[in-house]
């Protein structure tokens, strides 16, 4: 009997998440990484306690941004043809495969959101009110969901290319505009107590529009693999 | 071959239409009578205009070449749509170029960051992205289908860049001719600037031919190539890899 | 079996969303405010930029620039630029400022001209600089 969606989906998850466990790639390797751009444009910029908390938010985002591109498609730069093959030969789904893969990144990038932004309000002395955490509470994973989907249909989209580690993130950086306005501007909104509505709304679309792209391209973006 | 020895006959008429249309759009803007607020300086809206209207024209090809490839799956189309995409960034690249040339004297500063100049700058690189795409992957129908998204997505641009100064109050100053309501510039400026997008339209024409022309022939190699290789005792054991850059793969088994 | 739509309705869905979506993103992308808005939300002392026409016979040169008014067809603000103005500054062309509002004065240390879409010849008849309300967006 097939697995049902829902099985194959937490199976690819699942062994996303062990090979991060195993490896521990972002939690060794990328968060430290990300620390250190923090800290490396604190050095350029200057010690201005108040010129810092105003570039803090943004270049927080332009960090997740940037950063968590490396780890949406880490999965398309480690794993190799036969792995590809194997997965194609189960059977599983290619939409399961693509939802599970993206999944698995999501909660990648949300840990790497975590302690990244827990290192950006710490040095770069942000201050939200008690409203704010929550609120952000819903901007962070939506934000991490779409550029986790974004990444994933990137990485199927440029799998077995030349120069695919270098290539992914010039597709995904313009792309990913949208969520990253949303971002910086739901943080603004915050600040000034202008609300963040409409960009949670244009995040949910995005978010949206971008899993029906990669669920629908899955199995002709596989079977040109 | 004859069909090809026409085909070529008939490119090379192009070139050469294009070449006259040029010195015609440049001897136009030379004689065209100078605007009332910026004098001289608005002969660079004969070159300026004509770089974005072909680029915008160029992409649109690309994006109309690339659902005629899903929908006929003749990679004729393919070819087309990639070589348009080309040529698109060259002309979008002149446009950024010659609007920075003629910003610094009008406006006073080679670049802002307004609504306008932004989107440009972000369709540059999304085309850009486009292209690395399709130079990553080798495998002809592979680089088809897998560009072809983006080829779609990235036409989305053309619409945000147009109508941003519309959008949102931008330095850049609103269309003058693409909107709605009479044209805002006198007969003169507007036979120049006519004759200038001509002018380029027909030379993005002529490179895009020659573009197209270049891709059939790389295709027909490879297909000889493939062609040759065929017969070779031990291929049913291990596939030839196109892949120059992944090696030679165990790859066959089940895609 | 043919499966083109499956590459054609997400990449209209996409370019749909994109379009509607960033037309009501009217705010991030906004390059400057105009004089309406300064004074209906007056911002004292932060940097901004305000854009608007230049009003006829308002311009005045003065030891360290030149003064004159901006509006949009509705409100005059006062400006008090420092440094030469750029080359085509003149009455009733459109400029951005860059600088500060005190509630009286607009103190501009960087003028842009922000010319309109109008190419007209010396002799043309039709040249109309007398439109502020193209800043009223």
């Amino acid at each position: 009997m097939t697995p049902s969606f829902g099985a194959q989906l937490r199976a690819v998850m699942r062994r996303d998440l062990d090979r991060e466990r195993r490896s521990g790639e972002v939690l060794w390797i990328t968060i430290p990484f990300g620390a250190i751009a923090l800290i490396l444009v604190q050095l350029s910029v200057g010690a201005d306690v108040p010129v810092l908390r105003d570039l803090g938010p943004g270049l927080y985002w332009a960090v997740v941004l940037l950063f968590g591109v490396l780890i949406s498609v880490r999965r398309t730069t480690v794993e190799t043809q036969a792995q590809r093959d194997l997965v194609a030969l189960l059977g599983i789904d290619p939409a399961a495969a693509f939802a599970g893969r993206a999944l698995a990144s999501s909660l990648l990038l949300l840990g790497f959101q975590l302690i990244v932004g827990a290192v950006a309000v710490l040095f770069y002395d942000i201050r939200f009110s008690a409203s704010g955490w929550l609120a952000m509470a819903l901007v962070l994973p939506l934000a991490a969901y779409g550029l986790a989907v974004l990444g994933t249909l990137a990485g199927s989209i440029a799998t077995r290319a030349a120069m695919g580690p270098a290539l992914i993130p010039l597709i995904v950086a313009p792309l990913a505009v949208p969520l990253l306005l949303a971002a910086t501007e739901s943080v603004e909104g915050l600040r000034n107590a202008t609300g963040i509505l409409p960009w949670v709304l244009l995040m949910i679309t995005v978010d949206l529009v971008l899993s029906i792209t990669g669920v629908l391209t899955a199995r002709p973006l596989m079977e040109t693999q | 071959m004859n069909p090809a020895a026409t085909q070529s006959a008939r490119r090379d008429w192009l070139g050469i239409v294009a070449a006259v249309a040029i010195l015609g759009a440049f001897i136009l803007a030379l004689l065209s009578p100078p605007d009332r607020v910026q004098g001289d300086l608005t002969r660079m809206l004969y070159i300026h205009v004509p770089t974005i209207l072909t680029a915008y024209l160029a992409f649109i090809v690309t994006t109309v070449a690339t659902i005629a490839y899903l929908v006929s799956r003749r990679l004729s189309w393919d070819r087309l749509a990639a070589s348009s995409a080309e040529v698109g960034v060259v002309f979008l690249g002149l446009a950024i170029l010659t609007g920075m040339v003629w910003g610094k004297p009008v406006w006073g500063v080679w670049w802002t960051w307004d609504a306008r100049l932004t989107t440009t700058a972000l369709m540059f690189f999304i085309y850009l992205g486009y292209l690395g795409l399709r130079r990553g992957i080798s495998d002809p129908v592979a680089r088809a289908r897998r560009s072809a998204i983006l080829g779609i997505v990235a036409v989305a641009q053309i619409p945000i860049v147009h109508f941003s100064v519309t959008w949102w109050n931008a330095l850049h100053q609103p269309p003058t001719i693409l909107r709605p309501g009479d044209p805002q510039i006198d007969t003169p400026l507007l036979i120049a600037l006519l004759v200038g997008i001509g002018a380029f339209m027909l030379v993005y024409a002529w490179l895009v031919a020659r573009r197209v022309e270049l891709e059939r022939h790389e295709a027909a190699r490879l297909d000889a190539a493939i062609d040759d290789a065929a017969p070779v005792a031990g291929d049913a054991i291990t596939s030839p890899s196109l892949d120059a850059a992944t090696g030679p793969s165990t790859r066959g088994a089940g895609t | 079996m043919k499966r083109y739509w499956r590459f054609i309705v997400p990449a209209g869905l996409l370019v749909a969303v994109l379009v509607v979506l960033l037309i009501n993103l009217s705010s991030s992308l906004v390059y400057f405010i105009t004089p309406t808005e300064l004074e209906a939300a007056p911002v004292v002392d932060d940097r901004q930029r305000l854009g608007g026409q230049v009003v006829a016979g308002t311009v005045v040169e003065v030891d360290d620039g030149v003064e004159f008014s901006v509006t949009d067809g509705r409100v005059e603000v006062a400006v008090h630029h420092v440094g030469a103005p750029q080359d085509l500054f003149a009455e009733g062309i459109g400029v951005v400022l860059e600088g500060t509002w005190d509630g009286a004065v607009f103190a501009s240390d960087t003028m842009l001209i922000k010319h309109d879409e109008q190419y007209r010849t010396e002799d043309g008849q039709e040249y109309d600089p007398g439109a502020p309300e193209s800043f009223d967006t």
